[in-house]
């Protein structure tokens, strides 16, 4: 027990570096202004960034039918090309900002050690409270989503089986066929030799659950204007709100009773996390950095859950039509109509794929 | 002029109101609340909350939240299952804990600010839902039932001794957990079989429908699910033909005569369960 508790913070501390990693990267090859830069930010980030390139590589893999096998070794070397790249290019600089990080910390005043101070509580309580829960009131979609990771990696394929029943599939489903959330779970557990349960419920689970702290953080800290504390004790206040509202559709109960599914990604972090790109992009709309940024997050939504072909079209049209006449700024017209292509894109390879297309598997 | 009359049926409107009110079903009040601060947000006239939380809610209620709109959508793009995800758009609790943590800091005195705090965390507590009694401790670091490990090793290990298929039939839901567990063990009965297909088992007609059908996985559902006892003869030659090897019966089904009379051995009993070996 002690030694799998062990191995679950490793990965977890492995999987913080990755989308570290990621982040720092993205931000270091695209054209940035000037922006916040925190570890948050580029946590945030870098998760989205992470899957985007995971859904880049994998998505051509899973509709040619290659073997996970293939699939890991593939991703281990993009990981492996990505590192090199990261120490190259931002390994000094990640060094700097990390000690600047501790010092800042040890520096802070009395109110600013108490906000971090409230921070880490809660992420902490958090973590620990809500992965001490079995109970997901969704047996069904659990059966399909860890079934569907836990048999492509017994069968060494991507997606090829009935996770219900184990039988080979006819053709690959259509309803999740753009999605590589579950084969990202598979091809982890295979690389880092863990059971796809311990992945997917306490490791998953804690990724969304810290990333959420974090990222409703940041909202803080644009709402407040860059006020650590009332940020955090925003972030408590929003702990008390989401453990009492329960119901079985609340985004709350979603990301304290299942955390680790593509739809509660959905509901905390992709639908928010645009929020809170909107809220910096409106204060200064001319501003690059947060259109890219935003651009990136849509991007690595659809890989993680397929309703995002149509919530992020919604959110984002309710975001940027009012900015633009409010502003009387085409450009933000121009811009949000950048943003809708890549839901275009995904929406038409959506269809294209329910309708038209199958990918017959053969036995 | 259907189509208009079906945009425009009020049928649209009550999928969505009834949808809406599932959604917030327990947080009446915390949605209440979230579109008083929307109002006090609009009066109060800065920028920055209008354009994050105003404006955005007032177009979602032209275009995202319109009946005569999405319902009709939703139906062409397959939405509508899922519509109550489109509540997901309204950030209710950040604007709570927004809110919240404005009040608490507007007054200056600590005493004043402490008070304030207990007295949000009180009416949250009062009128919230709390999850806090839905919350299960885990039996184990996989998050499943001790029962479900013990079935699956006990599987494992019989299959391995007498070189058999790991494959089951059960229709309990609990045993969903299994092939999560262990991907190893295949179910004979599909999702289909167990959510989507159900009959009357009081009903002779439709069961005698069903054997006569010769639907083979439907058939086994009838003795899985609903505990018929079919011809043990077609029973078998059914598992054969389903490559089964084993039957998981619930505690609440009990089945033993007619399994072990169709020539079944049970090999063990788990917490109620009893599991049952085919041998060819």
């Amino acid at each position: 027990m002690f030694s799998q508790l062990i191995t679950i913070l490793a990965v977890l501390v492995l999987y913080f570096f990755l989308y570290y990693m990621t982040g720092s990267l993205a931000l270091h090859f695209l054209p940035v202004g000037e922006m916040d830069d925190r570890l948050s930010r580029r946590l945030v980030l870098g998760f989205f960034v992470y899957h985007f390139l995971f859904t880049i590589i994998a998505l051509p893999m899973k509709l040619t039918l290659q073997p996970l096998s293939r699939l890991s070794a593939l991703w281990c070397g993009c990981l492996g090309i990505l590192l090199i790249l990261f120490l190259i290019l931002e390994g000094r600089a990640s060094l700097t900002r990390m000690k600047k990080l501790f010092s800042d910390v040890s520096l802070r005043g009395r109110e600013n050690t108490v906000a971090f101070l409230l921070l880490m509580a809660v992420i902490l309580i958090q973590t620990v409270w809500f992965n001490l829960n079995d109970e997901t009131f969704a047996l069904w979609d659990q059966s399909y989503y860890i079934g569907d990771t836990a048999t492509s990696l017994y069968t060494d394929t991507i997606s090829q089986y009935n996770p219900y029943t184990g039988n080979q599939l006819d053709c690959l489903n259509k309803e999740y066929l753009l999605e590589t959330y579950q084969n990202h779970s598979s091809v982890m557990c295979r690389l880092l030799h863990i059971h796809p349960l311990i992945e997917v419920r306490t490791v998953m689970a804690s990724v969304v659950l810290i990333l959420y702290q974090l990222l409703f953080y940041e909202i803080g800290m644009v709402l407040f204007r860059r006020d650590r504390l009332k940020s955090a004790v925003m972030i408590w206040f929003l702990f008390l709100l989401n453990l009492f509202s329960f119901n079985l559709f609340t985004a709350g109960e979603f990301l304290i009773i299942r955390p680790f599914e593509g739809k509660t990604i959905l509901a905390v972090l992709i639908i928010p996390g645009l929020l809170w790109l909107f809220l910096q992009t409106a204060s200064d709309p001319d501003n690059r950095t947060y259109w890219i940024h935003t651009l990136l997050m849509i991007l690595g939504s659809f890989g993680l859950n397929m309703s995002a072909i149509y919530m992020i079209p919604f959110e984002i049209s309710a975001f940027y039509i009012p900015l633009a006449i409010r502003k009387k700024k085409p450009s933000v017209f121009l811009r949000y109509l950048l943003l809708l292509i890549p839901c275009a894109v995904f929406a038409v390879m959506y269809l294209i794929t329910r309708h038209y297309v199958t990918f017959y598997i053969g036995k | 002029m259907e189509i208009i009359t079906s945009i425009f049926s009020l049928s649209n409107f009550t999928v969505l109101y009834d949808a809406f009110c599932t959604a917030i079903g327990g947080v009446e009040c915390f949605v209440i609340l979230y579109f008083i601060c929307l109002a006090c947000f609009f009066v109060i006239g800065k920028d920055y909350m209008n354009d994050g939380f105003v404006y955005p809610f007032f177009f979602m209620a032209l275009t995202v939240f319109n009946p005569f709109l999405i319902v009709p959508l939703s139906k062409v793009i397959g939405l509508l299952p899922r519509i109550r995800r489109l509540f997901w758009l309204l950030p209710v609790n950040l604007v709570l804990a927004f809110v919240f943590t404005r009040s608490v800091f507007a007054p200056r005195k600590k005493f004043l600010r402490l008070l304030t705090t207990v007295c949000i965390t009180g009416i949250v507590i009062y009128f919230g839902s709390s999850v806090i009694p839905q919350l299960h401790m885990p039996e184990n670091i996989w998050k499943v039932s001790n029962t479900v490990l013990q079935i699956s090793d006990l599987i494992e290990e019989d299959a391995s001794g007498n070189d058999l298929e790991k494959s089951a039939l059960y229709s309990d839901v609990e045993l969903l957990e299994l092939r999560q567990y262990n991907p190893s063990i295949h179910s004979v009965l599909r999702r289909n079989d167990l959510l989507d297909w159900s009959i009357d088992p009081a009903d002779e007609e439709a069961v005698s429908q069903v054997i006569k059908s010769k639907h083979v996985l439907h058939t086994l559902a009838l003795v899985s699910r609903y505990g018929i006892e079919i011809d043990p003869v077609l029973f078998v030659s059914y598992m054969e033909r389903v490559k089964a090897s084993y039957v998981i019966t619930e505690p609440s089904r009990d089945l033993h005569d007619y399994l072990t009379g169709t020539g079944l051995e049970q090999i063990g009993a788990i917490d109620g369960y009893r599991i049952y070996r085919l041998n060819r």
